[in-house]
């Protein structure tokens, strides 16, 4: 079941209305959080036994075992370096056999010359991302940070929270237990923010994303057959897919949370007007680029032991992140270029002038823009032979097919406007750090209107055909 | 109770509005059944079409709900065309589709076009008679296929008179949900989200897009029985359209694809290719087969027959290109058949 399904949308509203019930009947039973704990957990719980009762077993375990690791940290300090270790290691373990064991095994069948026939193992479905919650957890108890948590429901709610659960955000324990305690269930102003975001996450993944989705498949199928001018708008288009996609899904998940009166950490901040990588990781996948400087890259050294080793921090870390999405060499290419344009991004700033006017400011948006998007061109490849091809097509002035795919212009318009409107209300959204859409009032007729009419239009224009979300499968 | 009135006040408004976004946007209109039978049925007259979803055109249907510039009376039909949607042809602009650019290059022959959607060449052949008939062709009946890989299934149900025509919602709730077009268009819409598949034929509004039906790859012998239903399905074509004298053409357009290598994919299994060619053959029907000059138009311009550029490159209905190339094939053998016919 995905965020923009039919049956999730059934699913959700089933739970509003039961929480709603609750909410009636229970509110005044000092039980009411624990009982609104284990309704959360249950409906979690009964989201991902959907797809297959074996990822919720999964996950229960992962959780099982996290929470009694973190309960012996806490009963055990002087232990708490082998438990940690432990702790990231038996996660890591499962999460490498089931989502890398097939490259590893291929890459060295290869090496010494023998037929390697891929296994088909099961990947539970958002393993990646509760994998990294749960190490997170982990490494802030050996920090201390704060204490381990003693109530099993929360943890299990923390860890199969079902909006955040198949892509994320990315979500530390102590916010996420913040967030659970001042928690006001059901509230209408939230509800009404969150309808919002949730709508237009689906506008972002259905409408835009699913359309741009066929241009790009076409041509990353066949690159030889198209015109290199047709090659640089499918770079373009995918830059886009990608974005919308994923911000559209982030939208939908935050958007569900803030329904039920949750607060989800905003995971992209129009990452495309980055004038630098750096900027760019600030505002890209947020919550993934915070979680590896938090955990992988100061836990490396940071930059704390001389300029070569941070340099080599940030390839490795950016290079883990790449390894992260899907063990595969394309991956390690777009990480390891994403870590050498960080590196050279640092150099600039030491050596570089930096000092710029609004049209360098623009050239430095462009530049990196057109950074990013080759680089996408390794996340998109099945091969780095596919991605070379891709590239050599681009750069070679082949003629081939030409196709002026319309949804990339539209989509182009309509995220320029969003854009130069960003700029125009900056100080607004900048005051709120959780939203950076205009929230419509519900209670007046225009406002209604509008919000209809972004309804329709977002289930009338939708890509209706089965596409997936692009992080559904890391 | 208060914010109630408003969410209704607001709702209507927006259908309104969305009702405005959709006559431009992507307008199917209403159809009706045909009582003459020549097609199941047709739109309404002088309905208003548009579509910015599979290529950009606005147009009107004629008088009788057909897509052609004017209508000429029915006893001087000299050409009646007859097929899908890619006959409709709603996806080029006026002047652009292949029974405009016949009438251009045959002043002196008066042409009609009857494509409908959803009106395979199942429904072509069923319909045959009652469309010759009723426009009684005197010189060519010309029908369209995507597909030579028929189904012995549908052919047999043709055949034997149980084939069931494309229904219609002349009257009652439906008729009228009709008329509202954001409705119309959100409904399918839903539906086919509900069901997550890019056809839904079971939907009532549904504006009754073509199938694309993909032929088998590489079969290698077709069975005797097969042959023989063939055989017997373009017969009744056959059958139909010599009640007026006509010659009748079958031209089949194949989708392409563009292969990995850079090459044009086409997936016609040359098996059944050559059964249908050689039944076509066998009742006097005149086959027109555009694989090669869909290939040299790609290999040449780098252009396909097919697709749009708001849509997957190559795939979907015939786009002005297409309609050029059949035009003039099919002006090449109407001028040959008649230099015959003066022989």
């Amino acid at each position: 079941m995905t965020l923009n399904s039919f049956s999730f949308l059934v699913f959700f509203a089933g739970t509003l209305l039961l929480l709603w019930i609750l909410k009636l009947l229970l509110q005044k039973n000092r039980h009411f959080p624990v009982i609104l704990r284990i309704f959360l957990v249950i409906a979690g719980y009964l989201f991902i036994a959907y797809a297959d009762i074996r990822y919720a077993l999964c996950l229960f375990l992962f959780s099982l075992f996290t929470f009694f690791l973190g309960l012996l940290i806490r009963k055990y300090p002087e232990k708490k370096k082998p438990l940690m270790i432990l702790g990231i290691l038996v996660p890591l373990f499962f999460l490498g056999l089931f989502k890398y064991y097939n490259f590893f095994a291929g890459s060295f069948c290869r090496l010494i010359g023998r037929n390697y026939h891929s296994l088909r193992l099961l990947l539970p479905l958002g393993i990646s991302f509760y994998t990294f919650s749960a190490i997170g957890y982990l490494i802030d108890l050996y920090r201390g940070k704060y204490s381990a948590c003693t109530s099993f429901t929360e943890f299990l709610l923390y860890m199969g929270f079902f909006p955040k659960l198949i892509s994320g955000p990315i979500m530390r324990f102590d916010d996420f237990k913040r967030e659970l305690s001042g928690m006001l269930l059901l509230n209408p102003k939230d509800f009404e923010a969150g309808i919002q975001i949730f709508v237009i996450g689906m506008f972002k993944k259905m409408v835009l994303a699913d359309h741009l989705n066929i241009f790009v498949n076409d041509v990353f199928s066949a690159p030889k057959a198209f015109h290199s001018l047709t090659v640089l708008w499918a770079v373009i288009t995918y830059s886009l897919q990608i974005y919308f996609d994923f911000s559209g899904y982030s939208d939908m998940a935050i958007g569900s949370a803030r329904m039920l009166g949750f607060h989800l950490p905003k995971n992209f901040n129009f990452p495309y007007l980055s004038s630098n990588l750096t900027e760019f990781w600030k505002r890209w996948h947020i919550t993934l680029s915070s979680w590896l400087q938090e955990y992988v890259y100061y836990s490396l050294g940071g930059n704390r032991k001389g300029r070569v080793r941070t340099y080599v921090n940030l390839l490795l870390t950016m290079v883990i992140g790449g390894l992260w999405h899907r063990v595969a060499w394309t991956f390690l290419v777009w990480g390891a270029l994403h870590g050498i344009g960080l590196i050279l991004h640092k150099l600039h700033l030491k050596y570089g002038i930096s000092k710029g006017c609004k049209a360098g400011r623009l050239f430095c948006m462009l530049f990196t823009f057109g950074y990013a998007s080759l680089c996408w061109v390794f996340f998109r490849a099945d091969s780095l032979s596919e991605a070379w091809l891709v590239l050599t097509q681009l750069f070679s002035f082949q003629t081939g097919i030409l196709q002026p795919y319309t949804w990339t212009f539209f989509s182009l318009l309509l995220l320029t406007t969003c854009s130069i409107y960003y700029f125009i209300k900056k100080q607004t959204f900048a005051k709120n750090a959780k939203i950076c859409y205009p929230v419509l009032p519900l209670n007046k007729v225009w406002g209604l209107t509008v919000f209809f009419l972004l309804c329709g239009l977002t289930i009338g224009l939708a890509y209706v055909g089965n596409t997936a979300f692009i992080y559904g499968a890391f | 109770m208060k914010w109630l009135f408003k969410a209704v006040a607001a709702g209507i408004l927006s259908l309104a509005i969305l009702s405005a976004f959709n006559l431009i946007y992507s307008f199917s209109g209403i159809h009706i059944a045909n009582p003459s039978g020549a097609t199941d049925y047709t739109w309404q007259s002088g309905q208003p079409k548009s579509n910015m979803t599979e290529g950009f055109s606005w147009l009107l249907m004629d008088e009788n709900g057909f897509r052609n510039k004017k209508v000429p009376s029915k006893s001087s039909v000299n050409i009646l065309m007859m097929g899908s949607s890619h006959m409709e042809a709603l996806n080029v602009s006026k002047e652009e589709d292949c029974t405009s650019l016949l009438s251009e290059a045959l002043p002196e022959m008066s042409v009609y076009n009857i494509g409908m959607s959803g009106h395979t060449l199942y429904r072509c052949v069923d319909n045959a008679e009652a469309a010759c008939e009723v426009y009684s062709p005197s010189d060519f009946l010309i029908l369209e296929t995507d597909a030579v890989a028929l189904s012995e299934e549908e052919m047999s149900l043709v055949l034997s008179g149980n084939a069931a025509a494309i229904p219609s919602y002349d009257s009652g709730l439906l008729f009228y949900l009709q008329k509202i077009p954001a409705i119309k268009w959100i409904y399918k819409q839903c539906t086919d989200w509900i069901s997550l598949s890019k056809k839904v034929t079971a939907s009532p509004l549904d504006s009754l897009e073509d199938s694309f039906p993909k032929e088998t790859a590489n079969t290698t012998t077709l069975s005797s029985e097969y042959q023989d239903t063939l055989s017997s399905f373009l017969g009744k074509l056959q059958e139909a359209a010599g009640k007026t004298g006509c010659q009748t053409v079958i031209f089949y357009h194949p989708p392409a694809s563009a292969a990995p290598s850079g090459e044009i994919l086409f997936s016609t299994d040359p098996v059944y290719l050559k059964a249908f060619a050689d039944a076509c053959a066998m009742h006097d029907i005149l086959f027109l087969d555009m694989t090669e000059d869909f290939a040299s138009l790609y290999q040449e311009q780098h252009l396909f027959a097919h697709g749009f550029s708001n849509t997957a490159v190559g795939s979907g209905h015939l786009n002005r290109y297409g309609h050029e190339l059949i035009a003039r094939r099919l002006f090449e053998i109407i001028q040959n058949v008649q230099k015959e016919s003066l022989q």
